[in-house]
């Protein structure tokens, strides 16, 4: 069986993984992923620090709550957000 | 319990005469601080009375808790009528001003009457003295504050002052504090300058005692430890308030381009991240007695703002001189920062009225003739920080801009009104209420006007635990965590009403309580019990709160307030927000008469006209003034 490919656009950092900046960067996943699917992914290259409970997770700009990580799936071109929330203003 | 609160000062600016008087019952019915002065205010401002006549009061009030150990307990609430609105104002800053204050004996100072000449307080303990202050008139607020310590030859003096802005009746001037921090919201300091008042210097080597010393220490270093645990502690003093700024511009409620996008991409360039990458971070400050220090100071060594140095910035300021002007070069936003901060200025609204200057600029309600020959575009950060400065001395087009953005709109005429982004005169907070629909409840019903420092809901972003365990406990369903839910908002807003009221009429920093949540109202209850000696229980501190806030409200109402006015910026409810295209991406007249409702209705108002009813006004123990509003007939029927 072959496994079809589909890319988002992963929106990282904001004080995770060593970087302040918000980078910008291609993920590619199978098809059907779920975003927490993708996070467990993304924690074999980052670290366990993304699933920090003060990590703000979103996909095209709408946060995803941890308990809807599961069920959420991402499609093609999605922005995935994962980065560190922080609080004032 | 009188050396915790404090008395009050009175001074007459007109007579030349001061006085004190205790306020130990007043602490007992609204705590401290801005309840107070609510009250003060209440009974003092005659409905009519000019906002720059000697009749309407100005009034300080220090927090209860302010010059003790409580963790960052130092704020100080400012209260009068605003000129730019026309309504209740309470603003309020940071610093050591508060606990200068009430080591001198105060808890609160009004101010009544007007100078006939310039002159500054001098309150040395007990001992006030009216000084001239023709020699400092002109003088910007950091130049002042150096020539008191001079001239009464003590460094460890307090200030607050007001900058050329004050003195010009800008009608969003700021009352500066410990110079770099803003009682910023509503033109206070242009009441401050319509008195003549420069400055108040303060000095005082009196004790802050509460009635029950070893446990007031003990909750108030539990209370320190509560707050250092918050998730959200080591970021915000890492990276100060504009930490959140990347967070914010990704759930697309980052307010730029005057409101035309809620999101912009490089963001990095203007957030407390960059600042601190880059060095242009010189120190990160503290304000009185807090552990968090998300106060900043930063500097400029190149480029064309070279040698500009200032408190600051904030997140506020980041958005409403950068990406709400179209620029990310955080280095002008200091620049103009700066301007703001020594000539005594809220950079909410400079920033709001540039950005409508440069709309109106673009689709040709504003020439070049206007602006002395200069062409105007967006991102151009000299034309924004040469506008600061024209503003400052209502030079030119500057003049213009000086009153604000609603009356701006209606001298330039046009369209105008419809980018001009404010709620009740004040230009709104710079968070995209499309994208944040509790902001949007709390900033159409907020006395103020368009704005988060009287009710913040950041535990709506859901950006950290406790926020999100603070949405369970009030609503029930953790589901609620979502900024874009228009649902069970009423009461997520009336919440934080009642904390926020608290918060600040004890002298605790909103951070504390409201965007951390280390504090919680059985804790400040717990303290309150502490200092004065009286056993108060969480629902009734927050009881009190309620107290101050429908006082509040029913000042507006003697005002002339009705539901009509309880609403928000044209653009915001006509235009979708163009970066998050969806149905639910605008704050329409539907949804928020909906949520109004629900929250006229939790609060035991009436939903026709939002009036409190006399049954509310007797159970938030408010009787003699639904007395006053039933003989104004401004009591439902």
């Amino acid at each position: 069986m072959v496994t079809t490919m589909m890319t988002v656009r992963l929106r990282f950092g904001g004080g995770l993984g060593g970087t302040s900046r918000v980078e910008v960067t291609d993920f590619v996943l199978p098809e059907g992923t779920t975003v927490q699917a993708a996070l467990e992914t993304l924690a074999r290259d980052k670290g366990d620090e993304v699933f920090h409970p003060a990590v703000l997770v979103a996909v095209n700009g709408r946060r995803i709550p941890a308990e809807e990580c599961a069920a959420r799936t991402l499609s093609p071109g999605d922005a995935l957000t994962v980065i560190r929330g922080l609080a004032g203003g | 319990m009188k050396q915790i609160a404090g008395d009050t000062l009175f001074i007459d600016l007109s007579k030349r005469i001061s006085w004190r008087e205790p306020n130990d019952d007043l602490v007992r019915q609204y705590l401290g601080a801005r309840g107070i002065n609510a009250r003060y205010l209440w009974e003092l401002y005659e409905p009519g009375a000019d906002a720059f006549g000697p009749d309407n009061p100005l009034i300080f009030g220090t927090g209860l808790l302010t010059g003790t150990v409580a963790p960052s307990s130092g704020r100080t609430t400012i209260t009068c009528l605003s000129p730019a609105t026309g309504w209740y104002l309470k603003t309020n800053a940071g610093g050591h001003f508060g606990g200068e204050m009430k080591y001198a004996g105060y808890g609160n100072i009004v101010v009544q009457g007007q100078a006939e000449e310039p002159t500054y307080v001098w309150i040395d303990d007990a001992r006030v003295k009216f000084r001239d202050a023709r020699h400092l008139w002109g003088k910007d607020v950091r130049e002042t504050d150096r020539a008191l310590k001079e001239e009464l030859g003590d460094e460890d003096i307090q200030t607050v002052a007001i900058g050329p802005a004050g003195e010009n009746r800008v009608m969003f001037a700021s009352v500066m504090f410990t110079v770099y921090n803003a009682a910023g919201r509503g033109g206070a300091g242009a009441v401050m300058g319509s008195k003549n008042l420069k400055a108040v210097a303060v000095r005082g080597t009196g004790a802050v005692k509460p009635v029950q010393p070893a446990r007031f220490h003990e909750l108030a270093l539990a209370a320190r430890r509560s707050v250092e645990a918050d998730s959200g502690f080591e970021g915000l003093g890492t990276y100060g308030t504009s930490g959140s700024l990347a967070a914010v511009n990704e759930v697309r409620a980052l307010a730029s381009y005057n409101f035309r996008r809620s999101h912009v991409d490089d963001v990095y360039r203007i957030t407390g991240q960059y600042l601190s990458d880059s060095g242009l971070l010189k120190r990160r400050v503290a304000c009185f007695s807090c552990p968090i220090g998300c106060h900043r100071h930063c500097a400029v060594g190149d480029g064309p703002f070279a040698g500009s140095s200032t408190g600051g910035p904030e997140f506020e300021t980041l958005v409403a001189l950068g990406s709400g002007c179209g620029t990310l070069d955080a280095r002008a936003v200091i620049m103009a920062n700066e301007i703001a901060n020594v000539m005594g200025m809220d950079t909410i609204s400079l920033g709001s009225v540039i950005q409508w200057a440069m709309e109106s600029y673009e689709k040709g309600l504003i020439t070049k003739e206007d602006l002395d020959g200069r062409e105007m575009h967006w991102g151009d950060g000299e034309m924004i920080v040469e506008l600061a400065r024209k503003i400052a001395f209502r030079e030119g087009f500057g003049d213009v801009l000086a009153d604000g953005v609603k009356r701006a709109a209606e001298r330039v005429g046009g369209d105008s009104y419809k980018w001009a982004v404010h709620g009740k005169g004040l230009e709104q907070s710079r968070v995209d209420t499309r994208s944040a629909k509790a902001y949007a409840l709390a900033f159409a019903v907020n006395p103020r006007g368009a704005d988060h420092l009287h009710t913040e809901t950041f535990a709506d972003f859901g950006m950290s635990p406790e926020g999100r365990a603070l949405i369970e406990k009030i609503t029930g369903d953790p589901k609620y965590t979502a900024a874009y839910c228009s649902e069970k908002r009423a009461e997520i807003v009336r919440w934080h009403e009642d904390c926020y009221a608290v918060t600040d009429a004890l002298g605790y920093c909103a951070f504390t309580s409201t965007a951390l949540y280390g504090v919680t109202p059985a804790m400040m209850a717990d303290i309150y019990s502490a200092a004065i000696g009286i056993e108060t229980t969480e629902d009734e501190i927050m009881h009190l709160g309620r107290r101050i806030v429908t006082l509040e409200k029913c000042f507006n109402v003697r005002q002339g307030a009705t539901r009509a006015d309880d609403h928000l910026p044209w653009r915001l409810m006509n235009e979708i927000n163009p970066d998050r295209p969806e149905p639910d991406a605008i704050n329409s007249q539907a949804e928020l008469d909906v949520m109004l409702d629900d929250y006229y209705d939790l609060h035991g108002w009436d939903r026709a006209t939002s009036w409190p009813t006399r049954a509310t006004l007797e159970a938030v123990g408010l009787v003699d003034v639904g007395g006053e509003l039933e003989r104004r007939g401004k009591l439902p029927g």
